[in-house]
């Protein structure tokens, strides 16, 4: 490969060469390379998400962490232009000496970068309130297979011209190429954060309680149901704003708990440790489903009643449950986890085994059903690596 | 056309020369005329036609209200205007998930007014949100004076149904927040029509705030109004729309809707927060500090919810409001990063002056998405449309270079389709093709529009001046 | 700009391109128009129709054409679409201006043009001969005349069938009214009998009258006067209406009133336009300009000069269901609201889509059974969902349509006069 300086670099196997492109440029050239001879490529960021889809083994593994850093913060715009690799812990920082936060809080949050966060759309409890990745995310600069670096969307919030390729990107697992510069929107540091956790007897109530909350006139940052099992059903709140509304936000909370039973204390770091649960989730299997609001209460007590179940997380704001299983008997496991998903589906959500043991990788496939438009998703995925060099088997849909 | 009749019905079919004559304009100034109009009932209807049009290789151009305003819905290569107006039920109200499900025909305003009842609302509000359709709006991705707090349509629409070129129907998403795999229902918003029709729309709702604060700010120049709005925004208040407005446009506004807007203000401020009750206060008296820090020489708060209905419905008919001035206007959707408003604004005005013609400014300050009015009168020759078109050019030109784009809601439609390299590269537009592709391989969803086309945009070879 | 071209219009009555040029195609007017919202094509659409105005200039379509006239005629006229539009455009006035043109333009079968001449020039124009009409049809109606024509199933019956089910089941023909100021006298005013009001619905002449003198105003009475020709411009027959609103101009210039006083506002919105149809007669056009700016609807009269003496209590849930002519034609709103609210001990509820045409429109049934029925089925629904147990009006054609589609629907709902039911409060106790 001349003109590309290719660093072999702790190899996983023997055979996978690593790829730590300098910029944009060079990580184009790197993936025609591999396309013109036909050697397949991972995208690591951190690393943080290798659990995710089904991974075989590449050629090639291109690491993002040279093309990193904020290239452009204009305050006043509310905007961030950062590299693929830059960390959001790094990207956090610069904004904090501005005043200004990324709301975003994606598990991993220490170590994820930018580029992973998108690919892989990893979304935290402050989605209701701010929007996920994919409303934050207004452009992007992507390395496509053929050597190109294709921009989509741009520098201003507002932008229709063209395809929102930035979505498409969301969620894509690096199927379709390296995404080398993303451009987020940002906002300011609220003055006041605060927060309460209550215990309630019921999930009906826990649930119901949840509902008003996120319906409530002051918006909370955070609403979130766990239960773990042993124990209550728990409810996290929190609110970020002026003082007036953040008080007045958790004085609706406290009250619609009172009225259902529960008992609220203050929050400690508990959203965090609900945030990383599949950081802990080593072992058995860990189900994402993302559902109908109304489908939530009765998922959640489906959930706790099954053999493997070991903890619930359910962003009650947003829909998007977590829950861990674990058993002695892996094909419990198995079986839990499919009809989690399927259950899922049949509410009309979605759903994926976001991580397994690692001895239960080749028999629990990450997604036991297919969306609906998944042939459109492989014409795509052709469309964009036509030699198919991009994280094989990454994704069941491309 | 016998084809058609025979396939859906004569009531469904419009193919006489008077008819096709009124499917020929929207609400820009392009016009072109269908082969036939077909009016579907239901998604069957639309994958009928699909079909019919796949096997015969004729176009197809989806039409809401005809409100657009970049040409979306013109049959530029001519074909079937495929008209929704009949689609336009709202098919469920689902207050427990926060989802309505509609019919692509259902007037924008009218989604709001149902659900209402239920404390909720849709939030995209286009200043044409009396008329447009909420498949127009999924089409252009609108956004509209509140989304600068609350998002544009692709954060509000979480499921689709789509007819492919070939007839097939597709769901995509539902009332989840996401699905699985690749984020098909996001790409297609804002697609324009390009990729399918959308038969079925599945949308957020959002509860109705509980207060809110209107503000009224009138300053002796557009510059001193352009620095308030990043003064405010630097104050770390993020209100939930900023529009700005100059003279020509309140004079204009005030002789049709009488909103009460001073007539010798240089630039006026409409400036709304809302929320919770508790903090507006403070919020308000913050936004009107700021106002008066720069040379404001009039605040004025809403004190009832019908002077601030008064106060927004000057911004919402003031591009309809034009027709006083003007019997012509060729309306831009330039977006910028606010920052640099002052500096762009000079330069619109001084567009206009080059090619002898007023600019009225009447935009979406907040999140710097310009809509400067080129006022023109075709009766008085073809030139005229010319140079409102040579003016436009020069703005977006340099809205682009400041690091925005070409339009920021009315979409790119045939009205822009060929400025598209001055923002995008080939590599950029090669990339937007290949989903095009995948969507629409034989090319039959409203051609013409979005991708430069190489019969219409010879006279137009531009390097891209974007970074 | 080329030379001369000819001109496509066959008169001067035509739609200026002038007027056509204000409507930038924006779309506002869409869904305020009923007969987009039942047909939903642009052709039947306000920016539809005017966009056929357009066309006609630029010599894509004849005058003559069978699409104008459809889709033209098919227009209620209601207005509501000039409420709506941000341009300001008179949409009206273009309307009825190509209607005159399509009247022009094309020839007529014998039966239409014998029709048009009993219509227009004996039967309106003539209040004894409309009130012998009314009472001749009224007879019949009660004799059952309605079944009968229902039975033989021929489209030309039914349609006379429907006709007869507008009508009131009693009429009441009042001689000219003219009534004293009772207390201070606070203003002096004229009174417009119309063909109709004066022939059908009399007694709210007489009601008009008696509520204005209550409140101070001397109501003078006014010979010579005629029917408004108000239905003649809609049809397009524009020369017959000049030449009523001359006879009734000179009539009332004879009078020394302050005002001219209307209680129909289909009236009253033709009679304030008496300027702009007699634009381009110079010896006529300064006076109904004159004359026109002294007409006021009953309602806008007494809501604007204010209630000198206080009504009494009247019970029961009401609705008010602006006339398009009111709304639209003369954007009267506030004063008719701010009168029933007036009268103590009513519920006034709301009612849906009030802004919205009722299908009566002048002589829409007659041309236009099957959509002025579909739109006056939209009205009884709302009204009907209201709850309200009397319907409020002003306009006799909005009274008889609102009337017979609620008695077709069996709704036992009341259709009355805001000016009737003001006098009802009147001879009520406090």
């Amino acid at each position: 490969m001349p003109g590309i300086r290719l660093r072999v670099d702790r190899p996983v196997t023997a055979t996978v060469v690593r790829s730590i492109p300098a910029d944009a440029a060079e990580c184009a050239r790197v993936l025609a390379d591999a396309t013109a001879d036909r050697r397949t490529v991972r995208i690591t960021g951190s690393g943080t998400k290798s659990y995710i889809g089904d991974i075989s083994a590449t050629d090639i593994e291109l690491a993002t962490e040279r093309i990193a850093g904020v290239i452009d913060h204009v305050p006043a715009d509310l905007t961030v232009t950062v590299g693929g690799g830059a960390r959001i812990a790094d990207v956090a920082a610069t904004l904090a000496r501005a005043g200004q936060f990324l709301p975003l809080d994606p598990p991993h949050a220490d170590e994820a970068t930018v580029g992973g966060v998108i690919a892989a759309n990893s979304n935290g409890f402050w989605r209701a309130r701010y929007g996920g990745v994919r409303d934050l995310l207004i452009g992007t600069r992507t390395a496509l297979a053929d050597g190109t670096v294709a921009r989509a969307g741009g520098l201003v919030v507002k932008n229709v011209a063209g395809y929102d390729l930035d979505k498409l990107l969301v969620g894509s697992f690096g199927t379709l190429g390296v995404i080398v510069e993303a451009t987020l929107k940002v906002l300011p540091l609220p003055e006041k954060t605060d927060g309460l956790i209550a215990r309630f007897a019921s999930p009906g109530d826990a649930f119901a309680a949840a509902d008003t909350v996120v319906r409530a006139a002051a918006r909370v940052e955070a609403c979130v149901v766990q239960r773990l099992a042993e124990g209550a059903w728990q409810l996290a709140v929190q609110a970020r704003g002026g003082g007036p509304t953040v008080e007045r936000a958790l004085r609706d909370a406290r009250r619609e708990i009172t009225a259902r039973h529960g008992d609220a204390t203050a929050l400690g770091d508990d959203l965090g440790r609900m945030r990383e649960l599949p950081a802990r989730a080593i072992d058995g299997a860990l189900v994402r489903v993302s559902l109908p609001l109304a489908a939530s209460v009765a998922f959640a007590e489906n959930a706790v009643r099954i053999d493997s179940f070991a903890a619930l997380v359910v962003d009650a704001a947003s829909g998007i449950a977590r829950v861990h299983l674990v058993n002695d008997d892996d094909d419990a496991v198995i079986r839990d986890a499919e009809a989690l998903v399927l259950s899922a589906r049949m509410v009309g959500g979605a759903g994926r085994i976001e991580r397994r043991a690692e001895h239960l990788r080749s028999r629990l496939p990450t997604w036991p059903t297919r969306p609906n438009g998944d042939f459109l998703m492989r014409r795509i995925k052709d469309a964009f690596d036509p030699a198919g060099i991009l994280e094989p088997g990454r994704s069941a849909f491309a | 056309m016998r084809g058609l009749v025979a396939l859906l019905g004569p009531t469904k079919v419009l193919g006489a020369h008077d008819d096709l004559l009124l499917y020929e304009y929207d609400g820009a100034v392009d016009t072109a005329t269908p082969d036939a109009v077909v009016l579907p009932e239901s998604t069957a209807d639309v994958a009928a036609l699909a079909r019919f049009c796949h096997e015969h290789a004729v176009p197809i151009v989806p039409r809401g209200a005809g409100t657009g305003l970049s040409g979306g819905a013109i049959p530029v290569e001519g074909g079937v205007v495929v008209s929704f107006a009949r689609m336009a039920r709202i098919l469920e109200i689902d207050v427990s998930s926060l989802r309505a499900v509609v019919q692509p025909g259902v007037i924008n305003l009218h989604l709001s007014t149902a659900v209402a009842p239920h404390g909720l609302y849709f939030v995209p509000d286009p200043s044409s949100q009396k008329a447009c359709t909420l498949g127009g709006n999924v089409a252009e991705n609108s956004g509209g004076p509140h989304t600068l707090a609350y998002g544009v349509t692709t954060n509000h629409v979480t499921g689709i149904e789509i007819v492919l070129s070939d007839g097939t129907v597709v769901r995509l998403g539902g009332k989840a927040v996401e699905d699985e795999g690749y984020d098909l229902v996001g790409s297609s918003v804002g697609s324009e029509g390009t990729l399918g029709l959308v038969t079925e729309i599945t949308v957020k709702l959002t509860p109705l705030p509980e207060d809110k604060r209107t503000l009224m700010a009138a300053f002796p120049t557009m510059d001193e109004a352009s620095e308030t709005v990043s003064a405010i925004i630097a104050a770390g208040v993020v209100p939930s729309a900023i529009e700005m407005m100059d003279q020509l446009a309140t004079q204009a506004v005030e002789a049709s809707v009488h909103a009460g807007y001073p007539l010798d203000a240089g630039g006026i401020l409409l400036v709304e927060v809302d929320g919770a009750r508790d903090g507006l206060e403070d919020a308000r008296a913050r936004i009107e500090e700021i106002c008066r820090a720069h040379a404001a020489s009039e605040v004025r708060v809403a004190t009832s919810a019908l002077e601030r209905e008064r106060l927004w419905a000057g911004r919402k008919g003031a591009f309809a409001a034009m027709g006083r001035l003007s019997p012509d206007y060729y309306v831009q959707d330039g977006v910028i990063p606010r920052t640099r408003l002052p500096d762009i604004l000079r330069l619109v005005k001084d567009a206009g002056t080059r090619h002898g013609l007023q600019v009225a400014n009447v935009f979406h300050a907040g999140d710097g998405n310009l809509h400067p009015l080129i006022l023109f009168d075709s009766r008085r020759g073809p030139d005229e449309l010319e140079r409102a078109k040579a003016a436009g050019l020069e703005i977006l030109t340099a809205c682009v270079e400041a690091g925005g784009s070409i339009t920021g809601e009315h979409g790119v439609g045939m009205e822009k389709n060929c400025f598209m390299p001055l923002q995008f590269q080939s590599s950029d537009l090669a990339a937007m093709r290949r989903l095009k592709d995948a969507f629409d391989p034989p090319g039959l969803m409203n051609p013409g529009k979005i991708f430069p086309t190489p019969s219409r945009c010879r006279e137009f070879a531009f390097a891209s001046t974007a970074r | 700009m080329s030379g001369p071209v000819p001109m496509p219009y066959p008169n001067a009555d035509a739609p200026t391109q002038e007027m056509i040029a204000a409507c930038v195609h924006c779309g506002f007017c869409l869904p305020t128009c009923p007969t987009y919202a039942i047909l939903g094509v642009e052709m039947d659409s306000p920016r539809g129709r005017i966009r056929l105005m357009k066309t006609v200039w630029e010599h894509r379509l004849g005058a003559d054409s069978p699409g104008l006239e459809d889709h033209i005629s098919k227009c209620l006229d209601c207005r509501a679409c000039e409420t709506a539009c941000p341009s300001g455009v008179e949409y009206g006035k273009l309307v009825e201006g190509t209607r005159s043109q399509i009247v022009a333009a094309r020839s007529r079968s014998p039966i239409e043009r014998v029709v048009r001449v009993a219509a227009f020039d004996w039967l309106l124009p003539h209040r004894q001969l409309l009130g012998g009409f009314a009472a001749f049809s009224i007879a019949a109606k009660r004799l059952g005349l309605g079944t009968l024509l229902r039975a033989t199933r021929l489209g030309l019956a039914r349609r006379m069938a429907d006709l007869l089910d507008l009508l009131p089941d009693r009429a009441s023909s009042a001689p000219l009214a003219a009534a004293p100021a009772i207390g201070e006298r606070r203003g002096r005013v004229a009174m417009l009998q119309g063909c109709v009001m004066g022939s059908v619905f009399g007694e709210t002449n007489a009601a008009t009258a008696r509520v204005l003198s209550r409140n101070g105003v001397e109501v003078i009475a006014t010979v010579g006067q005629t029917c408004c020709g108000a239905l003649h411009a809609h049809a397009g027959e524009r020369e017959r209406a000049r030449e009523l609103a001359r006879r009734n101009i000179a009539a009332f210039e004879r009078s020394a009133a302050d005002a001219v006083i209307v209680n129909a506002a289909g009236c009253g919105a033709a009679m304030k336009e008496y300027g702009w149809l007699l634009k381009d007669d110079p010896a006529w056009s300064a006076r109904a300009s004159a004359f026109a700016a002294k007409v006021r609807d009953a309602t806008e009269y007494l809501g604007d000069l204010g209630m000198s003496e206080k009504p009494g209590a009247l019970r029961g849930r009401v609705a008010w269901d602006d006339p398009c002519h009111l709304l639209h034609g003369q954007k009267i709103k506030e004063q008719p609201r701010a009168l029933l609210a007036a009268i103590p001990g009513l519920d006034v509820v709301p009612l849906a889509e009030a802004d919205w045409c009722c299908g009566s429109a002048g002589t829409y049934n007659v041309t236009e059974p099957d959509l002025a029925r579909s739109i006056l089925e939209r009205k009884v629904a709302n009204i009907v969902r209201s709850g309200a147990e009397t319907v409020v009006t002003a306009n006799p054609g909005c009274l008889m349509q609102i009337q017979s589609g609620l008695r077709q629907a069996g709704a036992n709902v009341r259709v009355v006069h805001l000016l009737d039911l003001l006098d009802e409060a009147y001879r009520s106790p406090r």
